[in-house]
């Protein structure tokens, strides 16, 4: 790396005649893991300066295509060019390796996490022999721009995960690679932090004419890219624009209200297959185009005393949804979604809610040393009721689980889960308890059926039994043919349906689920979701679950935000909306041509809390026509051109966004500069 | 080589150890404190061996020869039995090491100039220390009978005293034992104490510091960078050869002054010695890493590739020479080897560079070896 | 959930799937496994024959300044195994040359005159220099060739005094157990011993060091389960791993291929390598309990077998130790099996002789066993 790469932002413009203008080109690449196939006939061109994405479910072979065009990993079979250099030996990746930049998956899993933020830099540009006065001045641009400057010295273990995730990005651009690489930036961090992440990186792309190639398990994100390719199993099963894959599986989403929405999907479910209950809407896929025929055709099938029919275009995770299911079919049965499940409802509810089997937390606090991880929290959780606690990594949702489970005491305060107080649970009061930990409680070296079978046993099930219940389970939840596969083989989204029959296996009266359904994919995590409802609707279960997933928590009765350590928000989904709605007005959502001048503009003149999503600027108004006036003023005069203005409505994440910046400001604090993450266990 | 990433790496390593408390404390203090304990507590003299006699003849011939074991330091008399049976009571539950049976007639027999015979019984379980205690109780009973003849050949031939002694023992055994001259057990086993406790603790912190980057995956960073693999090697090594450095310089200072065992040698010849010795024993640890992925196997490997080994073929407990042709082998296949024989030479002997040269040369070919064989092994492009 | 059958019944079967669930994990984990198996059958053998502690292959200088008849006669006795002459030397200056290259083991240096002072009854005196820097094979060498001189002596004397009759004391020494010093069965059973000490320490610990690091334990500490039945689930099947393991050492190493005979109670040596087992288990699991990960699991484990291992009365009895030093051996679980073992495999001892360490043992585990159930009940309550 010169002086010169820093001063000529487009540095690759004098190379661009003698290399070929696809950055990336791979041709029928292939790779296996002893059994597994991990990916088969791969075949994607990426072009210079685009930002492109890989989408898929956990296990679709997404980090293993990135690790091969990084040169980091072999495969088998096939050819990978990286800037017109075939990859095929570590000495050609060699080559490569000085233009690229690699960060791998996992939150701050390739940073250390005793060593400062400084430090932490200081290294990877020491690797890449980054002069020490570019590294100077490109550091502090960098900083600047995160907004980390000021906690330099800070070690990397004390940081939130959202400044984890822009250390990360920091040092896997100090060296100003030509292409990153980027494997699940956003996992597991809050959306303010992931709005800001988008943003930063949208800036590197455009203002230096860098290629990306970003892996990510949110839809919404799809947004943010120029070309996205879906994978599934291995495969690519669509590649494309946005807008390409969308036309992929047109239709239209049609969602009412229903009395009973457990036997409204299942009954929706026989004809359509992406059926969804959310709290008390039904929302379905129909497969056509045109509003009123899709309306027409619910009016048929559906109960007499439904809802008002609205209807809306799908958005991505329909479609990718769409696309997974007519992939699948034929090849692994697909239950829950939308299968009627007549054993489920013929059978009599066996246990009653009997007003002990819930969950109540009184002004529990948590310290670790001088670090307040929760700070005050109540909630409640009525049996049959799925209570939803948000937050970001380390906002304190796992320490409130592990208090209530009582795998950690209390500073203060008090709680009772099952009618027992907490940390006091008699052996007859954990029976009844089930718990799914973050890190999947699972044993990866046992297989499915064997970790069944010591749950079952370590619950007291004796064989006889055992077996019966372990069959119902399996048919349950859906683990039909997996059974004697090793659990590490298995894909992340059967992993977590293993994981959560392991913890029903005892029929427990609550359950704790502590985000279940991270890194899963759509359809997994819908598949899911409908479990849960059917536990909590069927059989009276009380769940508390945790996850950062907005689109989930539109599913559950009850909600708490959690920041901080505090619950800043909490209700049903439908009051926090109305909420917010009161408060802040509705969203206004514009496209126009240039957004990261847009949003500067607009946070400059009286919308400081305008955010990008996607390429869209994004704000909440009182007065539409008002601001709308304004901006398309502010906008002419920049010279911006505004393609279109859109009112929406309230999304989750705009309840938990609003709520975090309200946070922020009230303690003082420059936005997403937030708290040492320091849970432990 | 680019010696910037080297360092940039090394620094890295070295910023991460330094804040594992718990690492560090115990890189640091356990060597000195394991010294301390095997060095004082080891000990490959036979002294105070318990002893039972059991006496048929009870006379005054009789109480003299026992009188000559509980007078010597050699041994401990625990008492006279009365039977047969107890003396396999005791030996057997490790009561008594030894027993002497005087038969009856034992005084009568000596008077009357005869020859006497005496029983003894020794506890062969542990059979080097049977061997010693053996030919120490041999060597009480030899002068005992030498005192006899002297005593019968003065009576008899009407000699003095002297010339019957000379007579009794016409050869006698001046031992002189060069370079340790009191025969003190620490003097040998301090110095090998560096070599045994250098053997295992660089080995278990270079393996857990290589496979804890590769667990947690903070390796993709080696991998994707243009960092090569003798400058990773390099980069990982200095640090753990560096704080095992000064644990050398430390255990060393710890011999001189808690051991007391005087140094003869060249300091800087055996300093040169001892730090190649633990680069090579670093490099065994980053080797065992790159070969097994689980921690558990890097330890248990770890510790059956150095400690068994170490403490039986580097020549502190077992001498070399009393090795089996295989055992010689295997112990050529450890650097302890060379460095034992430079701790020996340094200490006692006192050489300087030049009788250092061959464990020297040997102690850096194996690091040299071992280092390809590191460079080798590690791949920045595996398979999965 | 489990209102059927008696609460010990059900307190058993959780255990057992405890068990099971660990023993499976053991088996998936093959090359540590195989591994283990390696060290209990191929490092056991060899481990049995390749060391000695006795002297062998001494390399002798003799500097013989007489050579005569007597002389001769002299070295002739210095023989292999125990010694091999090096060279034969007529000045006493190389000598020591030889010794400071580390050539020479020891010198023995032979008068001019030997032969004439030993005709005429003058008393003649050897020199021996032994190069103490190597101590124990210094003292050995001393030993050996003190008892070979007196030898000689005293048949020179019985020689002179050929038709009298001396008071000579003989010397019939008998050693038990091992006849022909036979170290292979003592280096097998403290070959043995430490392997078990060492996989007994280091499975239990690593499995609850790797439970808690998936997070897993926190799934068990949330069961049913009580702490009592977590841990035993650990030492309990790794206990019966190392027995199988001992056995096949026994039968197949000990008895089979090295052809030892053993004696004693086999059942009660089983008996006491179990509680042996269980209670290096115990001492593992609290170092897991101490500890965060498996890296200081290792390094503390690591920290204290050697010490265990030094100062477990094998290399060195107790009657040599520094008093400061005692307490550790009589804390070591390793010191009271080996006095067990040798008891038992060697010497044939029953249960009447070897009860004192039993007894010792089972404190010990015990003690070890209720800290780490207290202490692993305080990190997770």
């Amino acid at each position: 790396m010169d002086a010169a790469a820093l001063v000529d932002r487009i540095p690759f413009a004098s190379r661009a005649g003698d290399e070929p203008q696809n950055v990336v080109e791979v041709h029928g690449v292939g790779k296996k893991y002893q059994r597994t196939v991990a990916l088969r006939e791969i075949e994607l061109k990426i072009r210079r300066g685009e930002v492109f994405g890989l989408i898929g479910p956990d296990g679709s072979g997404k980090s293993s295509l990135i690790r091969a065009m990084a040169g980091v990993q072999q495969y088998d079979a096939g050819t990978i060019d990286v800037f017109g250099i075939r990859i095929d030996s570590q000495r050609s990746a060699e080559r490569v390796k000085p233009r690229i930049g690699l960060m791998p998956q996992g939150l701050g899993n390739n940073l250390y996490p005793e060593l400062s933020i400084n430090e932490n830099i200081d290294y990877f540009a020491g690797l890449r022999l980054v002069p020490q006065d570019i590294l100077r001045e490109r550091k502090e641009q960098l900083l600047a721009m995160t907004r980390l400057a000021e906690f330099r010295d800070r070690p990397m273990k004390q940081l939130s995960g959202g400044m984890k995730q822009k250390l990360g990005l920091v040092c896997t651009l100090i060296h100003q690679p030509e292409l990153v690489l980027l494997d699940e930036p956003t996992t597991g961090v809050d959306p303010v932090s992931r709005r800001e992440f988008w943003s930063i990186l949208n800036d590197q792309v455009h203002e230096s004419g860098m290629t990306a190639i970003i892996s990510t398990a949110y839809m919404d994100e799809a947004d943010y890219m120029d070309r996205l390719a879906l994978l599934m199993d291995g495969k690519i099963i669509s590649q494309g624009s946005e807008d390409t894959l969308l036309k992929r599986a047109p239709g239209t989403i049609v969602s009412y209200a229903s009395k009973n929405v457990l036997l409204e999907t299942q009954r929706i479910g026989r004809h359509h297959r992406q059926v969804q209950s959310l709290g008390d809407l039904v929302r379905v896929f129909v497969r056509d185009t045109d509003p009123e025929t899709a309306r027409e055709c619910l009016e048929r099938i559906a109960s007499p005393d439904h809802g008002v029919f609205s209807t809306s275009p799908p958005d991505l995770e329909d479609v990718v949804a769409g696309l997974l299911i007519d992939d699948s079919a034929g090849t692994t049965p697909v239950t829950g979604d939308g299968r009627v499940d007549h054993a489920a409802v013929a059978r009599p509810l066996t246990c009653h809610s009997d007003g002990s089997a819930s969950i109540r937390a009184d002004q529990l606090v948590r310290d670790f040393g001088t670090f307040r991880a929760v700070d005050h929290v109540c909630l409640e959780v009525a049996a049959g009721t799925i209570f939803g606690l948000l937050g970001s990594n380390g906002a304190g949702k796992t320490t409130v689980i592990k208090m209530l489970t009582g795998l950690l005491p209390p500073t203060s305060g008090s709680g009772s889960v099952a009618g027992a107080a907490i940390g006091r649970a008699s052996q007859s009061i954990r029976e009844r308890i089930g718990y799914m930990s973050q890190s999947f409680s699972l044993y990866l070296d046992l297989t499915a059926m064997e970790n069944l079978e010591f749950y079952a046993g370590v619950y007291g099930l004796f064989p006889t039994q055992r077996s019966k219940r372990i069959a119902e389970l399996v048919e349950q939840v859906g683990l039909q043919g997996h059974q004697r596969r090793l659990t590490g083989d298995l894909p992340m989204g059967i992993r977590q349906r293993l994981a959560l029959a392991c913890a029903l296996v005892h029929r427990p009266r609550v359950i704790f689920l502590d985000e279940p359904t991270s890194g899963v994919d759509v359809i997994g995590r819908r598949q899911f979701w409908e479990i849960l409802v059917r536990l909590a609707r069927q059989d009276g279960v009380a769940i508390l679950v945790t996850t950062h997933y907005m689109a989930e928590a539109e599913r559950c009765d009850d909600l708490a935000l959690m920041y901080a350590g505090r619950v800043v928000a909490s209700g049903t989904p439908a009051k926090l909306r109305d909420q917010l709605h009161r408060r802040r007005g509705t969203p206004l959502a514009i496209a126009t041509s240039s957004p990261m001048r847009s949003l500067r503009l607009a946070r400059e003149h009286g919308f400081p809390r305008a955010a990008i999503l996607g390429r869209t600027l994004r704000l909440l108004t009182t007065d539409i026509q008002r601001d709308q006036r304004r901006l398309a003023e502010l906008f002419r005069d920049a010279k911006i051109a505004v393609t279109d203005w859109r009112h929406d409505d309230i999304a989750m994440e705009d309840v938990f966004v609003d709520s975090i910046l309200t946070q922020e400001e009230s303690l003082g604090q420059a936005p997403g500069q937030t708290f040492p993450a320091a849970e432990r266990g | 080589m680019n010696f910037r990433r080297v360092v940039t790496l090394a620094v890295k390593e070295a910023r991460e150890i330094t804040r594992d408390r718990l690492l560090f404390t115990l890189a640091f203090l356990m060597p000195p404190v394991m010294m301390v304990v095997i060095g004082f507590g080891v000990n490959t003299d036979v002294r105070e061996i318990p002893i039972v006699i059991l006496d048929f003849d009870r006379t005054s011939s009789s109480r003299e020869l026992a009188y000559k074991f509980k007078d010597s330091q050699y041994f401990d008399f625990i008492g006279y039995v009365r039977h047969r049976n107890e003396i396999q009571r005791l030996i057997t539950d490790s009561k008594a090491r030894a027993a002497i049976v005087i038969p009856p007639r034992f005084h009568e027999r000596l008077r009357s100039g005869r020859p006497a015979e005496v029983q003894t019984i020794i506890d062969g379980a542990i059979p080097a220390r049977a061997e010693t205690v053996g030919s120490y109780v041999s060597a009480v009973i030899a002068s005992f009978s030498q005192r006899q003849v002297t005593d019968h050949l003065a009576f008899t031939q009407g000699i003095p005293p002297a010339a019957a002694t000379a007579l009794a023992s016409p050869v006698s055994l001046e031992t002189r034992f060069l370079y340790n001259e009191a025969m003190t057990s620490l003097w040998a086993i301090g110095p090998g104490c560096i070599m045994t406790v250098l053997a295992f603790i660089p080995p278990i912190i270079a393996s857990v510091g290589v496979v804890r980057e590769k667990e947690c995956g903070s390796i993709d960073n080696v991998y994707s960078s243009t960092l090569t693999r003798p400058e990773f090697v390099l980069g990982k090594l200095i640090p753990y050869v560096v704080i095992s450095s000064i644990s050398f310089c430390m255990l060393f200072a710890t011999t001189l002054l808690v051991f007391q065992v005087p140094f003869r040698g060249s300091p800087i010849a055996f300093a040169v010695t001892g730090i190649l010795y633990v680069t090579c024993t670093t490099l065994l640890g980053m080797i065992i890493s790159f070969f097994v992925r689980s921690q558990i196997a890097a330890v248990i490997l770890a510790v059956l590739v150095t400690l068994i080994p170490t403490l039986q073929y580097s020549g502190m407990i077992v001498p070399l020479s009393s090795l089996s042709d295989a055992g010689r082998l295997q112990a050529r296949m450890l650097p302890a080897s060379y460095f034992f024989e430079a701790i020996q030479a340094s200490f006692l002997k006192g050489t300087g560079f030049v009788g250092l040269a061959s464990s020297i040369t040997a102690l850096g070919i194996y690091a040299l070896v071992l280092y390809a064989l590191c460079c080798l092994k590690f791949s920045k492009r595996p398979k999965s | 959930m489990n209102d059927h059958g008696a609460p010990v019944l059900v307190w058993a079967w959780r255990l057992g799937v405890v068990c099971r669930k660990e023993l499976v994990q053991f088996l998936r984990n093959w090359i540590l496994a195989l591994f283990m198996l390696y060290a209990f059958t191929i490092m056991a053998y060899q481990n049995a024959t390749a060391i000695s502690r006795e002297l062998k292959h001494a390399s002798l200088v003799v500097i013989d300044n007489d050579r005569s008849h007597a002389s001769r006669s002299l070295i002739y006795r210095f023989q292999q195994p125990q010694f091999r002459i090096h060279e034969l030397l007529e000045s006493s200056r190389h000598g020591i040359e030889r010794l400071d290259d580390g050539d020479a083991a020891l010198v023995l240096d032979i008068p001019q005159h030997f032969d004439r002072d030993l005709q005429s009854g003058r008393p003649t005196r050897l020199q021996l220099q032994l190069d103490g820097a190597d101590s124990a094979r210094a003292y050995l060498a001393a030993n050996y060739a003190g008892s070979i001189v007196r030898k000689f002596s005293a048949d020179t004397v019985q020689k002179r005094f050929d038709d009298e009759t001396l008071p000579i004391v003989q010397n019939d020494q008998r050693v038990w157990y091992s006849p022909n010093h036979e170290e292979t069965l003592f280096l097998a059973i403290q070959d043995l011993a430490q392997h078990i000490f060492l996989f007994s320490i280091l499975l239990p610990a690593s499995a609850l060091a790797r439970e808690k690091e998936r997070g897993t334990v926190e799934q068990l500490l949330v069961s049913p389960l009580s702490p009592l039945q977590i841990m035993l689930g650990k030492i309990v099947p790794m206990v019966g791993i190392i027995l199988l393991a001992s056995v096949v050492t026994l039968i197949f190493i000990i008895e089979g291929a090295l052809a030892l005979n053993v004696r004693g109670n086999l059942a009660l040596f089983l008996g006491v390598t179990a509680l042996f087992s269980a209670s290096a288990a115990g001492l593992g699991i609290s170092i897991a309990s101490l500890t965060r990960n498996m890296g200081q699991v290792g390094i503390v484990s690591i920290t204290l077998m050697p010490i265990l291992f030094m100062l477990s009365g094998s290399d060195t009895p107790p009657e040599m130790m520094p008093d400061a030093l005692l307490p550790i051996m009589y804390l070591s679980p390793l010191h009271h099996y080996l006095n067990a073992a040798f008891g038992i495999l060697i010497k044939g001892a029953d249960i009447t002789t070897v009860w004192d360490s039993i007894l010792y043992m089972a404190i010990l585990g015990g003690g070890v066993f209720a800290f780490s159930l207290v202490r692993f009940r305080q990190s997770f309550r």
